[in-house]
């Protein structure tokens, strides 16, 4: 997978706009990059087939740093790519890709 | 819904980040029907896990998480009494099987041990599901067959879990497709290590403290993320959307297994052996009997009456073979010469007295049983027997070999964490260094963790202190968090349990330092196995009793400790002077100005004097009413006349615990078993309507019985002024017949009985430094040690005291044992003999110069010094028979030639070397090198205060002897510190105001203080209070050598 760390507008099924706020982080995820949820990048759209894997990570909590979601997403028509969350209102990011 | 059954506590040492009423209140909030509780390799939070469960409503199960042979993880849940006594032998295999902190079962004691248990196949760790991760397929699926075989495949269940972690999805579908391959069930947990989400950063922390790393340090061992604190049923379904099977499971689990603890614990104590055909109660009678006869010579018909009352209460409860036990012990002690003493509530006993437990008649004394045992309470009974702490270990060994080793076991106990101690440990996994950390946790009184917010609040050593708090904010935040906490196991120091049945059938035993195995459940929740505590206790005044009776027999063969007249004036004169250094119990400043005051001229008076000065007579405003009515300057009155037989011999004043049990029973109405349950609750009161649900309680039942109404609520004023901290008479009386006993051999024998303390260091309230000077106020006599005349203890020698080579700084046990040993065949003639004789390390060597110890060789120890390197040397050259070397070394001849040309050190020199070898100076104080500037400040030495007048302006000065803050009766703080110059000690009385503005200077760690105050006189005492506190910090200027060598 090749390494990107892009911010992204991630779109989720029937919504329009940007990130939202998000609760405070508990085990269970508050955000789903949902099947059918899409975002742009480099000029190409893309559309979220399924996640296949996700967890957390706290991070460096004694500097402030807040909980980051990771998923592991495969997009509609091949590929595969990661995607962070970082808590409460993210950005979302565009971590990795293998496209 | 969902249960959880994988969960850690603290008892996890270092695994968890809430305590186990934080995990109870959680589960009660999220309204579950039980918890189990799991801790890795222990059950030490399983009695107060139950207690904390019932409590909530909620069903406890007991499990651990255990570590195999292989390193693997497997979580194990008692299906009920018979699966938590499997899972304690269990564990108690895998601990005393392994070294000492690494405890594993093998497969070999799952095999034995495994009747009873639901086993869960483990988190990440376990072998299941860490083959999968390896990629091993089949290898999973043949140990999870393995394990369906072993534990039968309805109490084996494969175990998922979701914390979030990279794979989690792919690992569980694999887990649950080995389930249905081995056609197993699968339950969902969360691995559980703290309460709420909040908690995982000082769970991390601890994480890094148990591996030894920091927080930036990346450590296998570190949680990716925080999500293993306890889930809601609902956060549980959606972590497991398409599994309520894995949730179900729990409750299944759950709804199987039975109590592993019975609410009501057999009695496990085990049968002593009597004689055949006769019963336990019936010897036990017997020998009471006897024993009366010893003590009483005649029976009275009350002795008898309260003989009967106590077996007949005794055999109620089933508690014979505790006092026998008991009694075997002190025999086996009397019979090898241990010198042993009864203390605590026992001395309320006739049956102890007349056993021979304890020295404290209590039927004289009019002494209720009830405080020591009731048919109300029905608890076990307390039995504390202190023994001269070097041969305590023997009665402890003879109690093994009596009732099997496997039967008997010493209890455990948990150093937990405290403010000092969670600074340190938190402080490293910031990145603090040891330099900058250790000071800064000195700073903080022993208090506890959670406190320590309050006290930056609140303490002006910290307040005022110069350091930047603020850097420390998070590592304050940390440390308050883990307060309780369990961080190391170790060994109660005395108590010991005997069991019927095997040990590790009851609790999991586990080896402690120095081998010595240990129930690993601490001291306060042995009770409610079942099991009752045996305190045999090492008491360092019986050893320095033991040994000065010694001494003193040496030059006096009749003497016996145990005759020692209860009337002497002499000692009583003593005491009332305040003069009680080295007299047990009776010590400290607050004891000494008690004396001072209290003219104590009998041993009620010594009884009384025990009980006083403890925080609850303090508080309870009873000290000052009692020396008033003591000396005749209040008249003594009894609001109803009912009270006055109780309460004469304190003066109406309510001094001592069975008096509020009496006062219960002859006013209220109350039997006296009900009283001491009365007495307890308001021991333990939580709020200020409880405390008034029970007033009113007392006060109906009193005017029920006659007593006017304004007179019971005056009557139960007294026990609410007492309440929770009252004295129990027994012990006051138990420990009082040794307090007046080494002041008499103070008074009479202070040699023999200064030179026993400073044997038997640590102990007594004042350092080596203080007793020695004591000694020489006394007009003893203090020499140095001697290579060739001191022995492994202080020994006396013609009225003086000679100082042992104990003493002496780097010289450990075994060296001193050394040189006991080659001197034994003839003395040491010169320093390099004593290098060639033995194997003394170099710091060894150079303070036994330092102390004056070779002094004999050459009184210029400046000179000892330089030659000790060439000593070393000719040491190290081994000696060849016949071969080459110096003929010197081979005939032991002295060195030939005079003697290098070295200047010695100056008198001042010489001392405060001293002072670093031995930690005290004999023949001048240390602050003698200070007196000229102490002049020049205007300092008045200790002695003369005595000349001074009351509310005289004084300056004074010294060593700070334990300065400490006891709690007050208006809650203000008010520090007692003891300073100790050339002439004397002098107290002083710090107020709040003074310690707002001086307190840095009192607690900061300096070694000299200067005090300004008044001159108070309370009696024959003389104190300070004070002013103004300084630090002085100076360091001495010592006087320079005069030519030659002579004294400067």
């Amino acid at each position: 997978m090749r390494r990107i760390v892009a911010p992204i507008t991630l779109t989720l099924p029937g919504q329009a706009g940007a990130s939202h706020p998000a609760p405070p982080a508990g085990a269970v995820p508050a955000v789903l990059p949902l099947p059918g949820s899409t975002f742009c990048w480099r000029g190409r759209r893309y559309v979220i087939e399924a996640i296949l894997d996700s967890w957390q990570e706290a991070g460096c909590w004694w500097e402030g740093e807040p909980v980051t979601e990771g998923f592991h997403v495969a997009f509609r028509g091949g590929g595969t790519g990661i995607l962070l969350f970082r808590q409460p209102r993210g950005p979302w990011v565009l971590d990795r890709i293998d496209d | 819904m969902f249960v959880h059954l994988h969960v850690h506590s603290p008892y996890s040492f270092l695994e968890a980040g809430s305590s186990i009423q934080d995990l109870v209140d959680q589960a009660a909030a999220l309204e579950m029907e039980a918890l189990a509780l799991t801790d890795r390799n222990r059950l030490s939070g399983a009695v107060a896990f139950t207690r904390a469960a019932r409590a909530a409503g909620i069903r406890p199960l007991l499990g651990a998480e255990v570590t195999l042979t292989d390193g693997t993880h497997l979580t194990l849940l008692a299906d009920g009494p018979e699966g938590y006594a499997t899972l304690s032998q269990l564990l108690t295999h895998a601990h005393l099987s392994r070294p000492r902190g690494e405890p594993a079962v093998s497969p070999e004691a799952l095999e034995e041990h495994h009747q009873g248990l639901i086993a869960l196949s483990g988190c990440r760790r376990g072998e299941i599901a860490r083959r999968l991760l390896w990629g091993d397929r089949s290898g999973a699926l043949r140990a999870a067959q393995r394990y369906a075989s072993l534990f039968g495949r309805e109490n084996f269940y494969i175990e998922l879990q979701n914390n979030r972690l990279p794979g989690g999805r792919a690992l569980n579908a694999a887990l649950r497709e080995i389930a249905q391959r081995a056609g197993l069930e699968w339950v969902a947990t969360q691995n559980v290590h703290y309460a709420t989400p909040d908690r995982f950063p000082v769970y991390d922390a601890l994480t890094c403290v148990r591996t030894g790393t920091r927080l930036p340090d990346v450590h296998p061992e570190r949680r990716l993320n925080g999500t293993n604190y306890l889930t809601s049923p609902q956060e549980m379904a959606a972590l497991f959307p398409d599994d309520p099977r894995a949730l179900q499971n729990t409750l299944e689990i759950a709804r199987r297994c039975r109590p592993a603890l019975p609410e009501k614990p057999p009695n496990r104590f085990p049968a002593f052996p009597t004689p055949r055909g006769e019963s336990t109660i019936a010897f036990l009678r017997r020998l009471t009997y006897q024993g009366a006869w010893r003590r009483y010579g005649r029976l009275t018909p009350a002795i008898r009456r309260r003989l009967e009352h106590e077996l007949a209460v005794i055999e109620k409860l089933d508690v014979a073979d505790a006092f026998l036990v008991a009694w075997d012990l002190v025999r086996f002690a009397q019979a090898r010469g241990i010198r042993h003493a009864g203390r605590g509530s026992a001395a309320d006993s006739a049956v102890a007295y007349c056993l021979g437990l304890t020295e404290v008649d209590s039927i004289r004394r009019g002494l209720l049983f009830e405080r020591f045992l009731s048919l109300e309470r029905a608890q076990k009974p307390d039995i504390d027997l202190d023994f001269e702490a070097e041969r305590r270990d023997e009665v402890a060994a003879y109690v093994s070999r009596r009732y099997g080793a496997d039967h008997v076991a010493s209890v455990c106990t948990f150093q937990t964490y405290r403010a000092r101690s969670a600074l340190r440990d938190l402080g490293k996994v910031l990145g603090f260094s040891d330099e900058e950390i250790g000071p800064l946790a000195k700073r903080f009184p022993h208090i506890p963790a959670d406190r320590i917010p309050q006290a930056i609040q609140e303490l002006p050593e910290l307040r005022e202190s110069r350091l930047p708090l603020e850097r420390y904010q998070l590592l304050f935040e940390l440390a308050a968090q883990v307060a309780g906490f369990p961080r190391h196991i170790g060994t109660h120091l005395g108590g010991l349990v005997l069991s019927r049945e095997p040990l590790a059938r009851v609790a999991p035993l586990e080896r402690a330092a120095k081998g010595v195995t240990i129930l690993s459940v601490d001291k306060d929740d042995v009770e409610a196995l079942g099991l009752i505590k045996l305190d045999l206790l090492s008491l360092r005044t019986l050893s320095a009793v033991g040994t000065a009776t010694r001494a003193i027999q040496v030059r006096e063969p009749s003497f016996r400790y145990e005759a020692i007249p209860l009337d002497d004036r002499a000692t009583f004169q003593m005491l009332g002077e305040g003069e009680t250094v080295g007299v047990f119990q009776l010590e400290s400043p607050a004891q000494r100005a008690l004396q001072a005051r209290l003219g104590a001229d009998s041993i009620e008076d010594v009884v009384a004097s025990v009980a006083l000065i403890r925080p609850g007579p303090i508080q309870g405003d009873m000290v000052e009413p009692f020396l008033r009515r003591r000396r005749g300057l209040e008249p003594v009155t009894y609001v109803d006349p009912r009270l006055e037989p109780i309460l004469e011999k304190t003066y109406g004043v309510v001094l001592y615990q069975e008096q509020v049990i009496e006062i219960a029973t002859v006013i209220g109405g109350f039997t006296p078993g009900e009283a001491d349950q009365l007495r307890r609750v308001m021991t333990h009161y939580r709020s200020h309507q409880e405390m008034e649900r029970i007033g009113r309680h007392f006060i109906e039942k009193a005017v029920a019985r006659g007593t006017p109404r304004e007179v019971a609520e005056v009557i139960f004023s007294y026990i609410v002024g007492y309440a929770g901290y009252g004295f129990c008479e027994a012990h006051a009386a138990a420990f009082a017949d040794t307090a007046y006993k080494t002041a008499y051999l103070v008074r009479h024998y202070p040699a023999e009985f200064y030179a026993a303390l400073l044997s038997h260091q640590p102990m007594g309230f004042y350092p080596p430094n203080t007793l020695v000077h004591e000694a020489r106020r006394r007009g003893v006599a203090v020499l140095p040690p001697d290579i060739n005349r001191s022995e492994k203890h202080c020994t006396v020698e013609e009225g003086r005291i000679r100082l042992s080579l104990s003493l002496v700084r780097e010289l450990g046990e075994t060296d001193v044992e050394e040189i006991l040993a080659a001197r034994a065949s003839r003395p040491f003639t010169s320093l390099q003999d004593l290098c060639r004789r033995t194997r003394l390390t170099r710091e060894g060597l150079t303070y036994l110069i330092l102390a004056g110890a070779l002094d004999r060789f050459d009184p210029n120890r400046r000179r000892l010094l330089f030659s000790l390197e060439e000593a070393l040397r000719h040491r190290e050259q081994p000696l060849t028979p016949g071969g080459s070397g110096p003929a010197q070394q081979r005939l032991d001849l002295a060195p030939r030639g005079p003697r290098p040309e070295v200047e010695d050190f100056s008198p001042d020199q010489r001392l405060l070397l001293e002072y670093e070898a031995l930690g005290l100076t004999t023949q001048r104080h240390i602050l003698t090198l200070l007196e000229p500037e102490l002049r020049r400040m205007g300092v008045t030495p200790a002695r003369q205060l005595r000349q001074m007048e009351a509310g005289q302006p004084v300056r004074v000065a010294g060593l700070l002897i334990r300065p400490h803050r006891p709690p007050t009766r208006s809650g203000r703080t008010v520090i007692f510190l003891t300073l100790e110059d050339p002439t004397g000690l002098v107290d002083a009385t710090v107020f709040e105001h003074v310690y707002q503005r001086d307190g840095e200077a009192i607690f900061g760690g300096y070694p000299v203080l200067v005090v300004d105050g008044r001159v108070a006189w309370r009696g024959k005492g003389v104190s300070v209070e004070a002013t103004r506190v300084r630090a002085f910090r100076r360091s001495p200027k010592l006087a320079p050598a005069a030519p030659g060598g002579a004294a400067g």
